[in-house]
């Protein structure tokens, strides 16, 4: 077998510009594209809250947080916002709490999903996102139902309700909270439909990471679907039940190698443990409130990929380098995590789904013909520019 | 050349430092060149050992002959132990990154010849062993993919001059071709590290060679330079490859033999054979611009 012609075409292409002693050099050069990338990592993460005050434009979720009040004060609590409920009803704890007067007050028949019921009905203040409204509220023992309160159609006038979403409102607040309050918060924070439109961001931002940073992952695209479930789990839950499935699998593999099984077998076998890890969690930490999908939401698949690729970084290159991508593979699933909760990313993902595609579609090609150095480049030749070659 | 680390008084200034980088080829740069001069049919080939060395008998170049090719659980029923001799290695004939070899250094005397075997550790192993480890390199275990063959070869022995540079393993010499021009090499010595491994990630000393004469004119362990094996103590400086023309010219038929136009030639040396081509890189890494203190950026796109 002989190689073909095309023998003198070795300097053809575009050769860089080498005649100019003001061009920006290699090392200036990725300096300033991985700066350009943090400064739109950042503005995105740290975009200007949306304003949610409760203009006919206000958006909420189907759980908030509301804050009641009464004679006696006020007080926080999650609400179920149901459109398909009139009138809008506490706890009677909270009733008696807040000082509202239950047995002098005037009462009405409600037909709920548990029958007709005679409720006493207090007049309060709602709070909800924006400013506080009167309110009328019925009283009845919602201790075994998911929320103290419920809001009913009465009391929604004018905004609008997305179904299987909490958009994490603030009572008094005028604005969204920050990707970072956001992160913190336990439940659903994106719902499917947003999820897929964030997608393609999530995607373009592992492309710079990789071609111009230079970072490293258990797996290319792992850290994405990290980050879609920690969005779902909230980030705390998330992450501790991620780490403690990687100790689990890691603790797992002397058994395993024990018995040799083929690569098939070993990753069924830790999706097996993987999934058991996760009922357990689930069932400690009981099946309450938003958590419902919790444990369906963390890619339990991927996760064991990534515990086998651990294995294999830690027998080739020793704990210290598995450790190192497990941090890192953690780190940007954090970062994307912060990036598609970002309110800047959902307000564009939602309102423009379609340019917002094409646009990070477009800007991932862009990104991938960069041909110059990675960040981590610099650091790894480093000791090469300190010397001097002599030919 | 060569490369010297400057002493601390002379250090270039920032802005040299700088500049120095623009000589250097980063992974974006070699994946675009890969993808540009190295043909989809001639990374495959060089995937597959076997065929590999055909294609490199094909044009003359030195490699190790083949004793056995295993390709299926029957091939392994109907093997000629006995042929394999008292040394062999065993590969997996697809492998990634150098798993699943099984060597075999010296006939077990008590046994039936190929009966059993002890490893370069003294380790006893008997042909069930080796049959058990033959099926999990046929399942593809050590070659991401669902099937593969295994390579019998006659072991490889270090040439003196080598041997005495090296701690255990095989020290090779990785020489970085354009076409048919070697433009760069180094010797990778094994330490205790790397656990006998030539890999200069895994710990691996990395010695700049001089390209006229085969003389090692530096070396590196990571970002630090040494001057003697930090295992053995012996000085690496000056001390010179074997048959340095035979593995210039073992190295440079590695492109015309595979179709590969930027190519690793990993090249040891046998006390017996002399040089033979132990392996051919379609993706070969960038280390080698550290070891040797040249940049491949300049060697590839040479300035207008």
């Amino acid at each position: 077998m002989s190689r073909t012609t095309a023998q003198s075409t070795d300097a053809g292409g575009e050769l860089p510009d080498r005649a100019s002693p003001r061009r920006l050099s290699a090392a200036g050069r990725v300096v300033v594209a991985v700066a350009a990338f943090a400064l739109l990592l950042a503005a995105f993460v740290f975009s200007p809250r949306t304003d949610v005050s409760r203009d006919p434009d206000a958006v909420i979720g189907t759980q908030e947080l509301v804050r009641i009040s009464g004679p006696d004060g006020s007080v926080e609590v999650m609400a179920r916002i149901d459109t398909g409920a009139s009138s809008s009803s506490i706890d009677d704890d909270i009733a008696e709490d807040l000082g509202f007067d239950l047995d002098d007050a005037e009462t009405v028949t409600v037909a709920s999903s548990l029958g007709r019921e005679e409720r006493p009905v207090v007049r309060g203040g709602l709070q909800l996102a924006g400013g506080t409204d009167p309110a009328r509220f019925t009283v009845t023992d919602r201790s075994e139902r998911s929320t103290e309160a419920l809001i009913g159609r009465a009391d929604l006038r004018g905004v609008q309700v997305v179904v299987g979403q909490r958009m994490l409102t603030t009572p008094g607040a005028e604005t969204a909270p920050s990707a970072v309050r956001t992160l913190l918060s336990e439940g659903p924070a994106l719902g499917p439909q947003s999820l897929l439109a964030v997608l393609p961001l999530a995607a373009l931002v592992m492309v710079l990471l990789r071609v111009v940073v230079g970072v490293s992952t258990l797996g290319t695209f792992s850290p994405v679907l990290l980050a879609f479930g920690y969005t779902q789990a909230g980030l705390t839950l998330g992450l501790v039940l991620t780490l403690a499935m990687l100790a689990l699998g890691l603790a797992a593999q002397p058994l395993l190698r024990r018995f040799r099984l083929p690569r098939v077998a070993r990753l069924s076998v830790l999706i097996g443990l993987v999934t058991l890890l996760l009922l357990i969690a689930q069932h400690a930490t009981g099946l309450s409130g938003a958590a419902d999908s919790w444990g369906a939401a963390l890619p339990v698949v991927v996760t064991a990929v990534i515990i086998e690729r651990l294995w294999e970084v830690w027998d080739l290159d020793g704990p210290r380098s598995a450790v190192t991508d497990a941090a890192v593979t953690l780190a940007v699933a954090v970062l994307v995590t912060l990036l598609v909760l970002a309110p800047a990313t959902r307000l564009l993902a939602e309102t423009a789904p379609l340019p917002f595609t094409l646009a990070c579609v477009l800007a991932a090609g862009w990104a991938g013909t960069y041909r110059g150095l990675r960040l981590v480049e610099l650091v790894r030749f480093s000791s090469f520019s300190r010397t001097e070659a002599f030919r | 050349m060569t490369v010297q680390p400057l002493p601390t008084d002379a250090r270039p200034g920032l802005l040299s430092r700088l500049r120095r980088f623009d000589e250097v080829l980063g992974m974006n740069g070699r994946n675009d060149r890969i993808a540009r001069d190295n043909p989809f049919r001639s990374v495959q080939l060089v995937n597959d050992k076997h065929a590999t060395k055909t294609a490199l008998l094909a044009v003359g170049a030195p490699t190790a002959p083949t004793l056995a090719l295993v390709r299926s659980r029957r091939d392994l029923l109907a093997l000629d132990w006995a042929g394999l001799g008292s040394s062999w290695a065993l590969k997996p004939n697809q492998g990634l990154g150098g798993g699943g070899i099984l060597l075999a250094t010296e006939a077990d005397t008590d046994a039936e010849p190929g009966g059993a075997w002890r490893t370069g550790s003294g380790r006893r192993i008997t042909r069930a062993d080796v049959v058990d480890h033959a099926r999990f390199v046929l399942d593809g275990e050590y070659s991401g993919r669902p099937r593969d063959a295994a390579l019998f070869e006659p072991l490889i022995r270090t040439h003196p001059d080598l041997e005495r540079l090296s701690y255990q393993g095989l020290p090779d010499v990785r020489v970085l071709c354009l076409d048919d021009r070697p433009v760069l090499a180094m010797m990778r010595l094994p330490t205790a590290g790397s656990g006998g491994r030539a890999n200069l990630h895994q710990g691996a000393v990395g010695a700049a060679v001089d390209l006229a004469s085969g003389e090692v004119t530096g070396a590196w362990s990571g970002r630090r330079p040494m001057t003697h094996h930090p295992d053995t103590g012996v000085e690496l400086i000056g001390a010179r490859v074997p048959d340095w023309a035979g593995v210039l010219d073992a190295a440079s038929r590695c492109g015309p033999a595979t179709g590969l136009r930027y190519v690793g030639a990993d090249v040891v040396v046998d006390r017996a054979a002399g040089p033979l081509v132990l392996e051919v890189n379609a993706r070969p890494g960038l280390q080698i611009q550290n070891v040797t203190g040249n940049g491949l950026r300049g060697l590839i796109e040479p300035a207008a």
